[in-house]
């Protein structure tokens, strides 16, 4: 908890740091990597029941799209609200058709409710289809840090809802819906209501970091918001960093976008080998993520 | 005494051609990953070398990936900005991405040399934006080339068309537009999306097969090349012709038999029989040890080119008399003459290339062959084709 305490603090004073001629450049890849971090906790919420979703890319689109739609007339914090809001509805009718499914027959639906909200933008007229949607900028383009500051705000919501949920009674109803749901049925756990609750929160939390991405990119195209790429994304970070923790999907998403970027500046082509060899290596090594390195200095401090 | 006098002389010729020469930064952003990304900045390293060479301009190139997604793009371009201090940036090869551009572009004012973005959006979001120079055609060129081919093959008694188009922005941005004008020209239209990658066309084929369609024009990616030209065949489809739009065609395609007849559109071929072209021919394959036949290299190769001759002629770094100087090039190139002009709609002021540098090609024998227009023809085009 410290540790992401640590992050959001330094992410909303980073616009005042001395970073010199490299501050536009680090502001703006910042805020795509909250966004992603953001996009990476609310997967993670959902993982905490035992579901692998590869939705996330699609609420994330959806989000983006309603944003996108709504911010000419509703402005631009509504206009995310109902990204959010989009999201998290279309989740409440995914995971009421499929959360009785399990493993891959889940996953398996996920992909399938990607592929049909992307056709379906594709070929609606009023979300611009194959030709794209431009999107205006978060508060009209009136302050230069309003979008970087709605990233922080979704990281700092998305941090929020993790640590809240891990604290409270309805973190036992998740996990043990993750370890056995018979079990947890035995045990009085509503495993299908816990289910739902957490596909809807985390949806909401994903459909809000793809509004303010569509304000930060200006632009949408079905296959950029709706892309399986994004899916990946979201779940890659959170087995990076830490699954079923807050921390975790934050510095792994924090780490794995500077990493990124940071190869893609020194290397150039070719970057993407190393940075698949880091990944396969982290997988390999870690497999718990980046957070067994802190645990395994807890047990040593313990022992 | 004279080796000294000797070497002074050489020493002051030296500083005196470094004082005569204009030096300017500029930023390439371009997806490296991707193949036509590759060839552009083979294209524009090419280009640069050569204006390097003549000693009156030195074009030094910071180079980014832009990932080929708005989420690099943004935060690359702002790096050359801010960072790296250019004010001159060639790039914008997708459409998307250079839409994403358009916000931090109009921020940083920079001079902004446009290779690909074919798309009207792209027209439109840089329609105020003064310091705007785009080279290819837009997508309404497009389309004004591929139905004046299609307009021939009417002539030569096409009637019927297949229209298999992939269902993505790609595949599915113009075809309502292609569907209307086929039709205006007296073409009875039938089309069906198909999934990129998916490689199995033999149901769309089958019903297809009952509207015995004389032209067979898929839109498509590369991958979808071999599948469709395979498959056109098992079911008995027998179009007069196969017609293919993808961005880029796959590696080695012409080596397959199953390639031959089949026909495409491209801006540039290396067998363009114009003097720039066989030059920029030789001189990539001196540096580069091969020959391409992505367009986007002779296309990055005349950006540097014609940014070489503006810097000359401005004899100044300053962005804004660049600008003056590339407004008023003329230049031959590996597709055509070069001028700039209002773009047709008259929204952006400095267009490059229009309709006409689009040529049709036929894969025959082994390799890609230009066919129409007849100008430009170094073979008829086989019509009936053999599939």
């Amino acid at each position: 908890m410290m540790l992401a305490g640590v992050l959001l603090f330094l992410a909303l004073v980073l616009p005042g740091l001395p970073l010199g001629q490299w501050r536009a450049f680090t502001l703006d890849t910042a805020q795509f990597a909250f966004l992603i971090s953001g996009l990476a906790l609310a997967w993670d919420l959902l993982a905490r029941t035992g579901q692998l979703s590869l939705a996330h890319g699609a609420f994330f689109g959806l989000g983006a799209y309603a944003a996108a739609l709504s911010a000419p007339a509703l402005g631009t914090i509504p206009a995310l609200l109902i990204g959010g809001a989009v999201a998290a509805f279309s989740s409440l009718l995914l995971g009421l058709a499929t959360l009785r499914l399990q493993g891959m027959y889940f996953a398996i639906a996920t992909l399938a409710f990607s592929e049909v909200m992307r056709t379906l933008v594709l070929k609606a007229q009023f979300t611009g289809g194959s030709i794209g949607l431009p999107v205006q900028p978060a508060f009209g383009g009136a302050y230069p840090l309003g979008g970087y500051y709605l990233a922080v705000a979704v990281l700092a919501i998305c941090t929020a809802a993790s640590l809240l949920l891990s604290r409270s009674r309805f973190h036992y109803a998740m996990t043990a819906t993750r370890q056995g749901e018979a079990v947890a049925r035995v045990l009085g756990v509503p495993v299908v209501r816990v289910k739902l609750l957490t596909f809807t929160i985390s949806a909401f939390l994903a459909g809000l970091a793809g509004g303010v991405y569509a304000m930060k990119t200006l632009f949408l195209s079905p296959y950029d918001a709706f892309g399986l790429g994004r899916a990946v994304e979201a779940l890659v970070i959170p087995i990076f960093g830490g699954l079923y923790t807050t921390t975790g999907p934050l510095l792994g998403g924090l780490i794995i976008v500077s990493l990124e970027t940071w190869l893609r500046l020194r290397i150039g082509e070719g970057y993407l080998v190393v940075y698949g060899v880091v990944l396969v290596l982290t997988i390999l090594f870690l497999p718990k993520g980046l957070m067994s390195l802190f645990a395994r200095r807890k047990g040593a401090r313990h022992a | 005494m004279r080796k000294v006098l000797v070497v002074l002389l050489a020493v002051l010729g030296l500083a005196g051609l470094a004082l005569a020469q204009t030096t300017v930064r500029v930023g390439v952003l371009l997806p490296i990953s991707t193949v036509a990304g590759k060839a552009a900045l083979n294209g524009v390293q090419l280009g640069v070398d050569e204006v390097n060479a003549g000693g009156k301009v030195k074009i030094e190139l910071v180079v980014v990936d832009d990932g080929n997604t708005p989420a690099t793009a943004v935060p690359a371009l702002t790096k050359l900005m801010t960072v790296d201090r250019v004010d001159i940036v060639i790039g914008g090869l997708a459409s998307g991405v250079t839409f994403a551009l358009s916000g931090p572009v109009k921020q940083y004012n920079p001079l902004f040399l446009c290779i690909g973005a074919a798309s009207s959006v792209v027209e439109q979001a840089f329609s105020d934006y003064g310091r705007f120079f785009h080279y290819h055609p837009w997508d309404y060129h497009n389309v004004a080339a591929a139905l004046e081919f299609f307009k021939y093959l009417y002539d030569n008694g096409a009637r019927r068309v297949a229209i298999l188009y992939e269902d993505g922005p790609f595949g599915s941005a113009g075809i309502q537009t292609y569907r209307q004008q086929l039709q205006n020209q007296g073409y009875t239209v039938q089309a069906e999306p198909f999934k990129s990658g998916s490689g199995s066309f033999t149901a769309i084929l089958t019903r297809f097969k009952s509207f015995r369609p004389d032209i067979l024009y898929w839109i498509g990616y590369d991958v979808d090349a071999l599948p469709i030209a395979a498959q056109t065949r098992q079911v008995g489809l027998e179009p007069k012709l196969i017609y293919g739009a993808p961005p880029a065609w796959p590696l080695g395609f012409e080596k397959n038999s199953l390639s031959n007849d089949v026909a495409g559109m491209t801006a540039w071929l290396p067998s363009v029989a114009n003097t720039e072209s066989r030059r920029f021919v030789t001189q990539y394959r001196r540096k580069f040890g091969e020959v391409t036949d992505e367009y986007m290299a002779p296309m990055g190769y005349v950006i540097a080119q014609s940014l070489g001759k503006a810097v000359e002629a401005a004899n100044s770094a300053d962005k804004d008399r660049i600008a003056a100087e590339l407004a008023k090039v003329q230049m031959n190139t590996p597709f055509g003459p070069l001028s700039f002009k209002p773009s047709d709609t008259g929204r952006t002021r400095f267009q490059g290339f229009n309709q006409s540098i689009w040529l049709q090609f036929q894969y025959l024998e082994g390799s890609r062959r230009p066919v129409f227009p007849a100008s430009r023809a170094a073979r008829p085009l086989r019509f009936p084709g053999t599939y």
